[in-house]
């Protein structure tokens, strides 16, 4: 969408016009669920936080100033609702990442299959990444998910989460190392040869 | 573990990788990293398995269901609903008074 249309169809949703909060439903609520899914890894959570991130978007829409991108709003918007949902759960599941050990390669690195997907069950591949992503804290998925997932800059995380870039380049690094060693007894080619 | 393409160790790559994630494609220091992997197996290996991390978690991603939608819209226009008659009772109040 662009800039001069988004910010039109913003405008009309301030002043009350139920067709344009409509159109702002069908263009951004599939990236706040994909954004919600991706971190909390459940579908009912996920349509939870997107109901949550649109009834915080209609109360708070006089306040958006059209300075920053709508979506990069959203993603701020939706980033707390994920973070406050994710806090619930038990700290004590989630891995430490704080040594530059537990995120270094294995010293002979393993190649991964030519095409991961073909000989793993695409309901197994599902659990896989659900319980990487789970082991991960809050601030690790939501870096990783805006970065890898949803293809935004470090700069734009940093002004989404809070973080310092470095903060934000540190923990992308992290999630991305952790994610690779936990998933690759599972699709190294050696295993199965 | 290998140091060869501009003397920059495997480690170094890593520790590089982590700084600018290819957000500082022109520098001098990106261009020899770009190198060392081209020419290391092992980074290679490590960049190439990394890729095929990040696109199964992007080919997993699900799409928003027509039913979560619909649910949304309601939910909204009910809001939307509700804050216009606290609004128009509000106006209401500070007429008669
Ligand atoms: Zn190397």
């Amino acid at each position: 969408m662009e800039r001069a249309e988004e910010f039109e169809l913003i405008e009309k949703a301030k002043s009350g016009d139920k067709h344009a909060l409509e159109k702002l439903v069908e263009e951004f609520a599939p990236m706040v669920f994909r954004f919600s899914f991706n971190v909390c890894r459940n579908q009912e959570k996920a349509e939870h936080t997107t109901q949550e991130t649109f009834l915080s978007v209609l109360k708070k829409l006089h306040q958006f100033d059209n300075r920053s991108k709508f979506s990069t709003w959203l993603y701020t918007i939706v980033s707390n609702h994920c973070f406050m949902l994710a806090r619930k759960e038990k700290a004590n599941r989630f891995v430490s990442l704080d040594e530059e050990e537990s995120v270094m390669p294995e010293k002979t690195i393993t190649p991964w299959e030519e095409s991961p997907l073909s000989r793993v069950e695409q309901g197994e591949i599902r659990r896989l990444l659900d319980e990487g992503i789970e082991r991960l804290s809050p601030d690790y998925r939501i870096v990783f998910v805006l970065r890898d997932i949803e293809g935004l800059s470090t700069n734009e995380i940093s002004k989404i989460t809070n973080l310092s870039v470095p903060a934000v380049k540190s923990r992308l690094h992290r999630a991305r190392a952790f994610l690779r060693n936990f998933l690759t007894p599972y699709f190294a080619e050696e295993f199965h040869d | 573990m290998t140091e060869h393409a501009h003397n920059i160790s495997c480690i170094e790559v890593w520790r590089y990788i982590c700084r600018h994630h290819g957000e500082d494609e022109n520098s001098k220091e990106c261009q020899a990293v770009k190198q060392h992997i081209a020419e290391c197996p092992h980074c290679s290996a490590y960049c190439d398995s990394m890729e095929k991390m990040i696109g199964l978690f992007r080919s997993n991603s699900p799409t928003f269901p027509e039913q979560a939608k619909k649910n949304l819209v309601d939910l909204l226009h009910e809001a939307l609903i509700s804050t216009k008659d606290k609004q128009s009772d509000e106006t209401g109040n500070s007429t008669t008074t």
